[in-house]
């Protein structure tokens, strides 16, 4: 208790002194630390040892200035008890010394030797009490430290998910208009150079019309390569942005997808209603959702049908795409479902899929609007 | 032939100039926004107008909506759609107005000049020309359907190519075979697809779509 008080006086030493070494340019937080440490110490003498684990970071002031008040006032309210008790107890010996008149006791006016025996059995109830202080009041300080660090560590982690949650969807915007970035920067630059490129070769064996034929042959060759890139940077950006999604929101985005999808299967019935368009990086979270789904169900359901449903209130969207093939679907067995739990979980969405063994099988989508 | 051009980048819009040029085109105006391209429409009235689908001031589908414009102010207006990518949704929309002298072409083909000039030819003659990118998908989708119709490989491979809005002869040069032949695979598929017989190549190549877009489902004409 008296270390509790000799750390509240350094406390408050410590915060009066502050500003002046603040302006010598003196190091404070090295003073603070040893402090808090010695604290620490203190309180888990009287607690016993504190929870594992890093200790949160402490707000300087706020907290010495709570030692600063708690530390002497736990020490002065034990003194006042000890030597409230100590008088008490003593009042016979001393009473006739300081007055003729009777003096107040504790309850009973002190006229007589038998009234002041009295009064030091009160006086013991009060040396119990005393040590009740004396015994509690350090856990109590202890525990008022705790809930002080408890309470600082929450709202700061309060304030720190909130902060993660805004540079999250900021992220994910960011990465979003990237991607469109580069869709757009492959489409000016890349693909139209190579386009300009397969321009002149078309017109190079056009006007070769005279020479030998496995010289047309080459430029034939060099024809069918450079499409042939072009048809690899076309599937890439489909895989990047895909520019339909730009031009028709997800409506046409997926009905493009199910188009694309259809070979593999008989019909994909689509439903897209989504009134309002989606912020970009959820829009094209969406398409690639339905697009992983879509190759699962062509990859591996043996289905016939397909039929995949878009929703949104406003407030959450919701993508359902079931098939009638095979079921049986393994989320550990492949990387894709895994990759879209991913994909998911980024947006705060969850994702479920149900797959019976014989079909059929559903994954069923939700992610929040904002 | 008097042809004008839209497209927004400088390299491509050179690059179709100078080859089309040497192809003997006449190249009235070469322009870079639908603005400009419906202006220069109204102006010059060309045999055939090239647009590119991504134009100012978004460079989404502008050229697009501008080639519909240009069309609904005069009805089969001749236009051949380039772009990188080949969209279902593009060529419904495209083909909405039932009138012919459409086109939808991969900007890939470009470098492929005796098939673009078989295609310029064919626009400006208010026929139908679509990338074979635009049927193979559907194609594909009816692959089945198609077994159960009873189609055999040859004459899915005509099927394929009247969607494209290739005509009788065409084809029968595309395939090495006499056009009377031809003739005879077409009317054996419109009746094993009981569609009705279409009056013209375009009107032809609406109901091939339709039928392949249906998912092999013939739909009362």
């Amino acid at each position: 208790m008296f270390a509790n008080a000799l750390t509240g006086v350094r406390a408050l030493l410590l915060v009066l002194r502050w500003p002046v070494l603040a302006a010598r340019h003196q190091a404070l937080r090295p003073r603070f630390d040893a402090l808090v440490a010695r604290q620490r110490r203190l309180d888990t003498i009287a607690l016993g040892p504190a929870e594992r684990g890093s200790q949160p970071a402490i707000r300087p002031v706020p907290w010495l200035l709570c030692q600063a008040v708690l530390g002497p006032g736990v020490l002065a309210l034990s003194s006042v008890m000890w030597a409230f008790a100590l008088v008490t107890v003593s009042t016979p010996l001393w009473w006739r010394l300081v007055s003729e008149n009777p003096l107040p006791g504790v309850v009973v006016m002190v006229g007589s030797t038998n009234n002041a025996f009295v009064v030091t059995l009160l006086g013991f109830v009060v040396t119990l009490i005393a040590a009740a202080c004396s015994h509690g009041l350090p856990r109590w300080h202890a525990g008022v430290n705790l809930l002080l660090a408890g309470g600082m560590r929450r709202g700061r982690l309060t304030r720190r998910i909130a902060v993660l949650t805004e540079s999250r969807a900021g992220a994910l915007e960011v990465q979003a208009a990237e991607l469109r970035r580069i869709e757009r920067d492959l489409h000016d630059g890349v693909q139209a150079r190579l386009e300009s490129l397969s321009m002149v070769l078309g017109l190079l064996d056009f006007k070769l019309h005279e020479v030998p034929a496995d010289t047309r042959q080459l430029v034939a060759h060099a024809r069918d390569q450079v499409g042939e890139a072009l048809r690899e940077l076309r599937d890439l950006v489909r895989g990047v942005y895909p520019p339909i999604l730009a031009d028709r929101g997800l409506t046409g985005g997926i009905e493009s997808l199910a188009e694309h999808a259809g070979s593999g299967l008989r019909g994909i019935a689509v439903t897209v209603d989504v009134a309002d368009r989606l912020a970009v990086a959820l829009e094209s979270a969406v398409y690639f959702v339905v697009a992983e789904a879509l190759t699962n169900v062509v990859k591996h359901s043996d289905a016939d049908q397909a039929e995949v449903t878009v929703r949104s209130d406003g407030h959450r969207v919701r993508i359902n795409v079931m098939d009638d093939g095979r079921g049986g679907a393994d989320e550990q067995a492949g990387t894709g479902l895994a990759g879209l739990r991913r994909r998911v979980a980024a947006f705060d969405g969850e994702l479920s899929l149900s797959s019976p063994v014989g079909g059929p099988t559903v994954l069923h989508v939700e992610m929040p609007c904002a | 032939m008097r042809v004008v051009i839209a497209e927004d980048l400088l390299l491509l819009r050179e690059g179709l100039k100078r080859l089309l040029t040497e192809l003997g085109c006449t190249v009235v105006a070469a322009v870079d926004n639908p603005e400009a391209l419906l202006e220069a429409l109204e102006r010059e009235r060309p045999d055939l107008a090239i647009v590119d689908i991504r134009l100012p001031p978004t460079y989404r589908d502008e050229g697009l909506r501008a080639a519909i414009e240009a069309r609904r102010r005069r009805p089969g207006t001749p236009i051949l759609i380039l772009s990188q990518y080949i969209e279902q949704a593009y060529v419904r929309e495209l083909l909405a107005d039932a009138a012919g002298g459409v086109g939808y072409l991969l900007k890939d083909r470009v470098g492929d000049v005796s098939e673009l000039l078989t295609a310029l030819r064919t626009v400006a003659a208010g026929g139908t020309v679509l990338d074979p990118e635009v049927t193979s998908g559907l194609l594909n989708r009816l692959g089945r359907t198609a077994a159960l119709a009873g189609l055999t490989p040859r004459e899915r491979e005509v099927l394929g190519l009247m969607a494209r809005g290739r005509s009788n002869s065409a084809i029968a040069a595309d395939l090495v075979v006499t056009e009377r032949a031809i003739n005879k695979y077409i009317n054996r598929i419109f009746s094993k697809l009981s569609l009705a017989p279409a009056d013209s190549d375009h009107r032809r190549v609406i109901a091939v779509l339709r039928y392949l877009d249906a998912g092999g489902r013939s739909e009362p004409s």
